[in-house]
């Protein structure tokens, strides 16, 4: 799909954004409406389905991963997700081929920024750190089918509900011989005739209400917008990429942090702009952690395997 | 056959890594937080491409070259095509983040619709990491502009700063002085305009002091617009 605009058709789409009405009805700080489901994929540990204004369609799958690294060289805990994003080819002609290659690698190399020091961030992270050289690799995987505009947003709240949806198995760890440990999977004992290997793993969840978001907030004539769609994607002269992380550490009295700042698509910006764009951030983001928080409890569980696909 | 000296000469000795104690110790008995590291830049390099750039802070040294602007016989838009490719780095993700920087604030200065069916190809290779990077990249390539003469709308002067946890700044760190930090900016702006072309903060940085963060880096960044202009007027001399 591609968006080819007049001149006229853009002059119209900046005066009304600048005067606050957008072409679709919204006002410059409203989002589309945002679909959230998770568990819609049967091969993951963790999965979501985020569909943005009917359009923007993103998958994200979580794979778990022991992963055995040399304690010697790495001495400070590495934060232990990997993102990918990946995008296909039905989502946007210009992605056919390896076309979104290079587009799918920033946004990835963004969200490896933004999640850097989760280990500080996100309460029980550190839980996935089971012993002197071992710990959970996280790798998330972002496929985004359909394109509209607005895809790091997309992607984080997809992420996000892939964590929540992320289930890691307890483990007990043993020492073993030769300085090494054993993991084994902790499995609660019931009593009875029933094998060992029937009785299911011992799960726990991560906790999300502090994970960073990722917003885009672009600047179109005088007006910052959020959640642009493909037309306003045209018009947009410079572009901030701010992720925040909601901070829990005193309850009712929320702090934020920013996790990331980036600058891309071209186009210069004032000192007071990006001030502006921040804050403009921040009050997104205070109202999309509330919204986020809201549907990830009134959520329904999906039985596994029954993707929405079906 | 006569050999033709190039006219930049680096000592071998110079290369090698200064530790950064000793290097405080030669320049000065502590680095104030407003002081960046020993830095070198340069303005044209090699003859043989259309432009080149050198920056050094510390021991982070980056080469900028510019190729260009050329048809390829391929591109026919109405305005030019700007490629960049980074070398140097051995982390991927990096390479992807850097260069999605890099290239969004090389095409935010250059006059693109100048330079119809034209390719610019900016070659940027890292010889030695040891923090800011980016910034050190993003000095090379402007002063890779500067000297291949294509339009663009002015220098870009660009920093890096850290920030420890107690709100205390420290401009241009090094990797093991940006260890202790809470997290930093690459920022970096035309001072002609007075606009950024380029903003890249990480770590976690409380929301009520990003603003003062920004405003420290943009304050360090004019700071180092007179070493650019001079390496500039030197290349020109160099040239006559």
């Amino acid at each position: 799909m591609e968006i080819n605009l007049s001149d006229d058709e853009k002059l119209f789409l900046i005066a009304g954004v600048e005067a606050d009405i957008r072409n679709d009805g919204r006002s410059c700080q409203d989002f589309r409406t945002i679909v959230l489901e998770r568990g819609v994929l049967s091969g993951t540990n963790g999965s979501c389905r985020v569909q943005l204004g009917q359009t923007t369609d993103i998958l994200t799958g979580i794979k778990l991963e022991l992963e055995s690294y040399d304690s010697a060289t790495e001495k400070e805990a590495k934060q232990p997700m990997q993102f990918h994003v990946d995008f296909s080819a039905n989502a946007s002609s210009q992605f056919a081929g390896k076309g979104g290659d290079q587009y799918g690698e920033e946004i990835s190399a963004a969200f490896q920024v933004a999640y850097s020091r989760s280990l500080d961030i996100m309460s029980n992270l550190s839980k996935t750190h089971l012993a002197e050289g071992y710990r959970w690799k996280i790798n998330v995987d972002v496929s985004v089918l359909q394109w509209a505009g607005s895809i790091p947003d997309a992607i984080s709240l997809a992420v996000i509900g892939a964590l929540s949806d992320l289930e890691i198995p307890e483990v007990e760890v043993a020492p073993d011989d030769g300085g090494k440990v054993s993991i084994v999977l902790k499995r609660p004992r019931i009593g009875g005739n029933v094998r060992d290997e029937e009785v299911p793993v011992q799960m726990w969840r991560l906790d999300v209400q502090s994970c960073p978001l990722l917003l885009t907030i672009s600047k179109i004539g005088t007006a910052n917008l959020v959640d642009c769609s493909p037309e306003e994607e045209c018009c947009i002269r410079s572009q901030l990429l701010i992720g925040i992380a909601k901070s829990v550490s005193t309850p009712g009295n929320d702090t934020y942090q920013t996790t990331c700042i980036k600058q891309l698509g071209g186009g210069l910006l004032e000192m007071e702009s990006i001030e502006n764009m921040i804050e403009m951030a921040q009050k997104t983001s205070i109202g999309l952690y509330e919204a986020l928080a809201k549907r990830l409890k009134a959520e329904e569980k999906r039985k596994p395997g029954h993707s929405f696909l079906l | 056959m006569p050999t033709i000296r190039s006219n930049l000469n680096i000592p071998l000795t110079h290369l090698s890594r200064i530790e950064d104690d000793q290097m405080e110790a030669i320049e000065m008995d502590k680095r104030s937080a407003t002081t960046f590291r020993p830095l070198c830049v340069k303005c044209g390099v090699f003859g043989a491409q259309d432009g080149s750039g050198y920056a050094e802070f510390g021991n982070t040294r980056v080469l900028a070259q510019i190729i260009g602007p050329d048809g390829d016989g391929k591109w026919e838009e109405d305005h030019a095509k700007i490629t960049v490719t980074l070398k140097g780095l051995e982390n991927e993700k990096q390479i992807a983040e850097y260069r999605a920087e890099l290239m969004s604030s090389a095409s935010s200065v250059i006059f693109i619709n100048k330079y119809p069916g034209k390719v610019i190809e900016i070659e940027v290779t890292v010889l030695s990491d040891d923090g800011g990077v980016l910034s050190a990249a993003l000095s090379a390539v402007t002063l890779a502009l500067a000297h291949s003469g294509i339009e663009h709308m002015g220098l870009t002067a660009s920093v890096h700063v850290g920030m420890r946890a107690n709100e205390d700044y420290i401009t241009d760190p090094s990797t093991s002085e940006s260890a202790d930090t809470l997290g930093g900016v690459t920022f970096a702006f035309v001072p002609n305009l007075s606009q950024t072309t380029c903003v890249s903060l990480y770590g976690r940085i409380p929301i009520e002091a990003t603003k003062s963060l920004l405003e420290f880096a943009k304050q360090r960044a004019i700071a180092i617009v007179p070493v650019l202009h001079k390496a500039i007027v030197n290349s020109i001399k160099e040239k006559q």
